[in-house]
């Protein structure tokens, strides 16, 4: 049987950089697993290569033993896939809900027919849109700002919305960025949880954190990406416990 | 009495304009200078079909509307690869372009002397020859572009627009298409101009390049900064009010060779002005 | 003390964020504000730095009051803020954007110069000509750092300087934080959510709550409290 999520021999570098070097890793469905690593080591670069951001120079992305290679990232949603960004990327004039209510699904109405000619059938599942964005919403205790713009919203608070939209999309695989950092404690306890019930509910989660405390208390297993490399996969414990992986991330090298 | 009706219709014409500008600079940011150039082609087809008789109103109208939804598809074309700055470039060239054809190509637009005679408009064998008749369908046709471009905005189809207009790479992150929803954005903003420039044909019965150049074209984007980005009210204001101010100059008696002059410069301080100390407009949002 | 804020007030539109906001850091002192999300920390540095006008109260630096300097002066007077989001200039090179504020502020005898820096943050002598927003989160993070003390800094507003980085160079991080202030007696403003790697450097700890300040005292005192409950 394949796996779940496969990675296999991604290169790709940009100008003479090499990002991703031979990277290959495989994850199994309905699991939390967490990439960590130094910075620059590749994460965000191997995520853009999943969702379809950027086409790698070689190698391979398989998603439930069907290759996403050339696929739009659009596709890529739709095959079941979606990603938040580091830096965010909200829409900053929109109000809370409409971020994550542009997020959901298609339906009826997000064509310029339907809104022109059954103005009324669109009104109408868009409210009840609204209605499934509020809860989304309150998932992440944000309903109360649901009609803020996203300008006006701290940063703890949009890190937060980032959230919200990935779920929006009911992609069965998220891929998250840094979810945690800037969430004070109450928010991230909240975060946490909602991460644990995703999985819960059937969801796979990949996680790139750089909070060792976070990871501890939600991976199921953590990748260590490495210069574009992955250099180890295997339980919290395990990882935490290779002086060398160890001397990579927490000693001074760099 | 005239008079007045006359400033209605022409501001009932620039609002269909008006709309058509904010939907494709406003609300998707698709930053074209060249709207006034797809105006023109409708005013043209318009003013052939009726002068050589081929068509009658309501046909050669609709021959406008989609000859420009063809045509402001094109000339948006090249936004969906260059970046918003380039794209400006691009649609100068294209404004250039349009003008040089409607002063040159005397066969088809009369050329620099204009397009004499186009007979009025006539809806199903009825020659509307009053100016009232004429109010009617102007304002009826504005309305229908004003119930267009709200339905356009509260529905998730706006939604998504203003969305693509902020950030394309996070909106294609949430599995939602992007070309689609430019391309029908640019084929609505087409349709509106290219309606606009048959009334205005028709009604004025004389066209000539003058109206469609590069300084209508920023004309139009005036009218989206002062009446404001992204709001049906804003889209209505702007153009009712830009094309009041010439009037009330008219009343402060400046003779008739600074006229146009002194338009212009009224135009240019109120773009200035209004980018400066109030960029969302009268009644919308930031551009 | 070099910053005093006094019953500071401030706001966005009708909505007042931050009210009678009282606290003031000393010379080579650093202060950790903390607080739950959207308690008002951002708010109240961009106000102490002018970005944002006081509805009421005053900000003093040095010793004088700021109401009327307006940023740029602010900055060349040695108060710095390290905004939330990076502040770099992301199409222009690390090197370019290092040079720009250098340009300013980091005339001949100043404490940071860019030697100092590359030599302080060799991730960035590395990356001299890449172009900043092409660089990685965590990168793009250091060089906003650097940004925030090049020059001859006297007070240091960070705000949330960690997000993105990797615990080896929160720790370096930090400890640059520290030497900076006790070498140089520069002062520090830290704004964290890494509440423990906060209260470990910190002299002082402020907690806000919804605007107001619920605590200023010692770090072990913030730890013994309760107001934890707070975030
Ligand atoms: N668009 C780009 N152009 C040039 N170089 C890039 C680009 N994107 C990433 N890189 C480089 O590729 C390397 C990997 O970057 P990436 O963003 O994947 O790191 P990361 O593991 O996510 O780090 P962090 O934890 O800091 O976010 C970095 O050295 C970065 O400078
Ligand atoms: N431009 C703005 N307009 C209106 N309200 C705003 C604006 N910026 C922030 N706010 C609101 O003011 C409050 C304080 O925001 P601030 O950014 O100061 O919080 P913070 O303590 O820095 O939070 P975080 O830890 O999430 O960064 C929040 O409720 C936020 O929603
Ligand atoms: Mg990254
Ligand atoms: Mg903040």
């Amino acid at each position: 049987m394949s796996a779940y999520l496969e990675i296999a021999g991604v290169n790709h570098s940009f100008g003479g950089l090499q990002a991703l070097n031979d990277c290959g890793f495989a994850i199994a469905e309905g699991g939390i697993a967490c990439l960590v690593g130094p910075n620059g080591a590749g994460k965000t670069t191997i995520f853009n290569v999943i969702t379809g951001f950027l086409r790698p120079d070689t190698g391979h992305v398989a998603f439930r033993g069907r290759p996403l290679d050339g696929l739009t990232p659009q596709a890529i949603v739709r095959a079941g896939i979606a990603r938040s960004f580091q830096n965010l990327r909200l829409f900053a004039d929109l109000t809370a809900c409409d971020n994550v209510m542009l997020a959901l699904p298609e339906r009826a109405g997000e064509t310029p027919f339907g809104a022109l000619f059954r103005p009324f059938a669109t009104a109408r599942a868009d409210r009840r849109r609204r209605g499934d964005a509020l809860q989304l919403l309150d998932h992440v205790g944000l309903a109360a700002r649901a009609a803020d713009r996203v300008r006006n919203l701290s940063y703890g608070e949009q890190k937060l919305l980032t959230i919200a939209r990935l779920l929006a999309t009911g992609a069965e695989l998220l891929l998250l960025d840094e979810p945690a950092s800037g969430l004070a404690s109450g928010a991230l306890d909240q975060v946490m949880a909602l991460l644990r019930r995703l999985r819960g509910e059937g969801k796979t989660l990949l996680v790139v954190e750089h909070n060792t405390r976070v990871v501890q208390q939600i991976a199921d297993e953590v990748l260590f990406l490495h210069q574009g490399h992955l250099l180890a996969q295997g339980s919290p414990a395990q990882i935490i416990a290779d002086p060398a992986l160890a001397e990579i991330y927490f000693g001074g090298a760099l | 009495m005239d008079y007045l009706y006359s400033y209605l219709i022409l501001a009932e014409i620039y609002v269909l304009l008006g709309l058509s500008t904010n939907l494709l600079v406003g609300v998707v940011g698709i930053f074209s200078v060249s709207q006034a150039a797809v105006f023109g082609v409708g005013a043209y087809i318009v003013g052939d079909c009726l002068l050589s008789g081929t068509l009658s109103f309501l046909p050669a109208l609709a021959l406008a509307a989609v000859a420009c939804v063809l045509l402001n598809v094109l000339i948006s074309l090249p936004s969906l690869r260059v970046s918003g700055d380039y794209f400006v470039v691009t649609s100068f060239g294209i404004q250039l372009l349009a003008t040089a054809t409607f002063t040159n190509w005397t066969w088809g637009t009369g050329g620099a002397n204009g397009m004499p005679g186009v007979p009025p408009p006539d809806l199903f064998g009825a020659s509307i020859e009053s100016t009232r008749g004429i109010l009617a369908l102007t304002t009826m046709a504005m309305t229908l572009g004003c119930l267009a471009f709200w339905l356009i905005l509260r529905a998730p189809f706006g939604r998504k627009l203003r969305a693509i207009r902020e950030d394309e790479l996070a909106v294609a992150a949430a599995g939602k298409g992007v070309l689609g929803a430019k391309v029908s954005a640019a084929a609505m903003a087409g349709a509106f101009a290219g309606v606009a420039g048959g009334l205005y044909a028709t009604y004025l019965s004389f066209i000539d390049p003058s109206s469609f150049d590069l300084d209508a074209s920023i004309l139009l984007l005036t009218m989206v900064v002062v009446g404001g980005a992204r709001t049906l009210w804003g889209s209505i204001l702007g153009p009712f009010l830009l094309l009041a101010l010439p009037q009330a100059l008219t009343l402060l008696a400046i003779p008739t060779t600074y006229a146009a002059t002194s338009r212009q410069l009224l135009y240019g301080g109120l773009l200035i002005a209004f980018a400066l100390f109030r960029p969302q407009g009268l009644l919308g949002e930031r551009l | 003390m070099i910053l005093e804020l006094e019953g500071l007030a401030a706001g966005y539109g009708a909505k007042t964020v931050i009210s009678d906001l009282s606290f003031a850091v000393a010379e080579g002192e650093i202060l950790a504000l903390l607080g739950h999300n959207g308690a008002g920390k951002t708010t109240t540095l961009k106000t102490a730095m002018g970005l944002i006008a006081p509805r009421a109260g005053l900000v003093r630096f040095a010793g004088v009051p700021l109401a009327r300097v307006p940023v740029a002066e602010r900055v060349a007077r040695g108060l710095r803020l390290l905004p939330e989001g990076r502040g770099i200039f992301p199409d222009l090179t690390v090197a370019e954007n290092i040079d720009v504020v250098a340009a300013r502020l980091a005339a001949g005898g100043a404490m940071f110069t860019p030697e100092a820096l590359y030599r302080l943050l060799p991730v960035l002598a590395e990356r001299r000509t890449t172009r900043a927003g092409s660089m990685s989160g965590g990168q793009q993070q250091m060089l906003a750092f650097a940004l925030a003390i090049l020059g001859t800094p006297r007070c240091l507003l960070l705000d949330e300087p960690s997000i993105g980085l990797a615990p080896n160079l929160v720790e370096r991080l930090f400890a640059q934080v520290r030497d900076v202030c006790r070498a140089h007696g520069v002062a520090v403003v830290l704004v964290e959510q890494n509440v423990a790697a906060a209260l470990a450097l910190a002299d002082r700890v402020a907690i806000m709550n919804s605007g107001k300040l619920v605590f200023d005292g010692t770090p072990e005192a913030a730890r013994a409290s309760n107001l934890w409950e707070h975030f």
